[in-house]
């Protein structure tokens, strides 16, 4: 028997929206087919952006896109991307073996895209292979209001107001693709480049800082020692992978094993989350700098067929649990972790939406982040878990990981994941407050029969959330019975 | 937890010969009894190799699978938007 101790009046912070946020790439049918389509496009569409896709999106309150990359962003120019698209410059994507980009969606349909989803967008600007100046004139670009070169062009380019932009990264991944930079070398960029990131009028950027690649702790000890002042947020970047970076594994076909191994990888975000937290705490001690999680989610196989290049994978109830387990972890370090990206929101890696031509289908992820909204902005309550094991030969890990928040409505909502792929759990908790007494628990749930189970464009609604009554309230609090390998929601509502 | 690698090198959009080959050979052994005849394979090859939205010389822009994969499956169909041509 597992136990969940809850003390509501223990308020441990404000889970930040921003955690639920995601990062959409130019790569494989991500930005392209994934929401643009362009105007003249048989697909319904507003200003060459998907309908459906945006109504989705909305649905799941997606908070904050980080674009254009990614890999990306260190070779993207963002000049290139504005004016007339038939005048727009084609160039070479060198990544993924030379992709040619058009550079129909620029800054005008990104800012477009986030107004239609009403998101706040995180843009990623150029360190690899772009200039300061290249860098300083694209905040101007966007944010100057009265008249300058920039703020002039952007009026020329339809555009007279300049947008609200908070979320400015400086920088992609230069440890590897963006630039192959020693932690000491990109410091020094990173401290030249953000000083002409420039606040015009009340607009006020927070700077985001290139950090670790996975558990590269010298690389955040290095940042945090010698730019910790120049940055708001400094970003960190871990996928699960079942198999090795040259053999990753299926998508659909796998066994309990393989199971166990990418839930347990999936675990590994809460070591790495604590121990660069631990040197963030040495400089930081206030906690005001964040930890932006901004690539995060699985990396599988392509699904067979599918252009190598374009990582178009599935995505089954396996990536519905290592959505609802990381997002648990997110919750629990709200106090240091204020957003974080998923990769990459349509047709490439842990996708919450595929399509395919005109057809769109929700992914059992896209269903984890449905459930999971109403933690946004809500205050994390106090949770000790005391779960059981889930054994895997001589290896085991927790078998249920749980996340709990009191919303603005005052109601409590509570998210478990049941990680055990065959067996149902069955939890009891003591619920803790003096001022909140338990007065109904409706519930949801997302399980499936299979812990392969997906949706197809065939069959796309094989998997998805459904009524959940398996809790009851008790002397104590309540009790719950978690199914087999599934993400459940609790709301409790007070007498 | 080794170091993860970069990932902006794991893959290509463009395939070799052999590439297709090994992809082909693996659909064919997934597909099995779902493939189409190769009259059928030829008439659907030579309308995407047409097609102005065939991307890189192999792939379907609306879908992301390559063509010869897409036009042996017995359950695939075009998926021009508004203008489906097999």
């Amino acid at each position: 028997m597992s136990k969940v101790i809850l003390n509501a009046d223990v308020k441990k912070g404000k889970i930040n929206r921003n955690i639920y946020g995601h990062f959409s790439e130019h790569l494989g049918r991500c930005v392209y087919e994934g929401y643009w389509v362009g105007e003249d496009s048989a697909i319904p569409n507003t200003r060459g952006i998907r309908n459906d896709v945006v109504e989705a999106l909305k649905n799941i309150k997606i908070p904050v896109l980080r674009w254009p990359g990614g890999c990306f962003a260190d070779e993207y120019h963002w000049k290139d991307g504005v004016g007339p698209r038939e005048n727009r410059a084609k160039m070479i994507n060198t990544h993924w073996g030379g992709v040619v980009e058009n550079n129909h969606f620029g800054t005008h349909e990104f800012m477009d895209l986030c107004e239609q989803l009403e998101t706040e967008p995180y843009i990623c600007g150029n360190v690899g292979s772009g200039t300061v100046q290249e860098m300083s004139e694209w905040v101007e670009y966007m944010t100057f209001d009265g008249e300058s070169p920039m703020a002039n062009w952007r009026k020329e380019n339809g555009r007279e107001d300049p947008w609200k932009l908070k979320y400015f990264g400086v920088g992609n991944e230069n440890w590897g693709c963006g630039g192959n930079m020693r932690p000491e070398y990109y410091a020094d960029l990173y401290r030249r480049y953000q000083t002409y990131v420039r606040n015009y009028g009340d607009n006020k950027i927070f700077k985001i800082a290139c950090g670790p690649n996975v558990d590269d702790y010298h690389w955040m000890e290095v940042l945090m020692r010698e730019a910790c002042r120049f940055m708001d947020g400094i970003s960190l970047h871990y996928y699960t992978v079942t198999g090795t970076w040259e053999n990753k594994g299926s998508a659909t076909d796998f066994d309990e094993e393989k199971w166990f191994i990418t839930l347990k990888k999936s675990l590994f975000m809460e070591e790495l989350i604590k121990r660069h937290s631990t040197i963030m705490d040495k400089y930081d001690p206030e906690k005001r700098v964040h930890l932006i999680v901004d690539e995060w989610g699985t990396w599988h196989d392509v699904e067979p067929g599918t252009n190598p290049g374009f990582l178009y994978q599935q995505n089954t109830m396996r990536d519905a649990l290592v959505a609802g387990i990381t997002l648990n972890i997110f919750n629990k370090y709200c106090d240091r972790v204020q957003m974080a990206n998923i990769a990459q929101t349509i047709n490439v890696l842990q996708a919450v939406i595929l399509t395919r031509g005109a057809e769109m289908i929700l992914t059992p992820t896209y269903h984890v982040f449905d459930l999971y909204k109403v933690h946004q902005d809500a205050d994390l309550i106090d949770l000790h878990l005391e779960s059981e094991d889930y054994q895997w030969g001589e290896e085991a890990i927790p078998a249920v990981s749980a996340s709990a928040s009191m919303d603005s409505n005052g109601d409590i909502n509570i998210t478990f994941c049941n990680l055990k792929a065959n067996e149902e759990v069955e939890l009891e908790s003591v619920f803790n407050s003096s001022a909140f007494r338990i007065g109904s628990i409706t519930g949801k749930v997302l399980a499936a029969d299979q812990i392969n189970a997906h949706n197809t464009f065939e069959e796309p609604e094989k998997v998805k959330p459904t009524a959940f009554n398996g809790a009851r309230i008790t002397e104590e609090g309540f009790s719950v019975k978690l199914p087999a390998a599934s993400v459940v929601l609790l709301t409790l509502k007070r007498e | 937890m080794s170091k993860q690698g970069c990932k902006g090198c794991s893959a290509s959009v463009h395939l070799s010969v052999e590439d297709i080959y090994e992809v082909i050979k693996g659909a064919e052994a997934n597909l099995q009894e779902d493939l189409v005849e190769e009259d059928v394979y030829r008439m659907r090859l030579e309308i995407c190799q047409k097609c102005p939205e065939l991307l890189y010389n192999t792939t379907c822009k609306y879908s992301g699978y390559i063509v010869y994969v897409l036009a042996r499956d017995k359950k695939a169909s075009c998926q021009h938007p508004g203008q489906q041509m097999w």
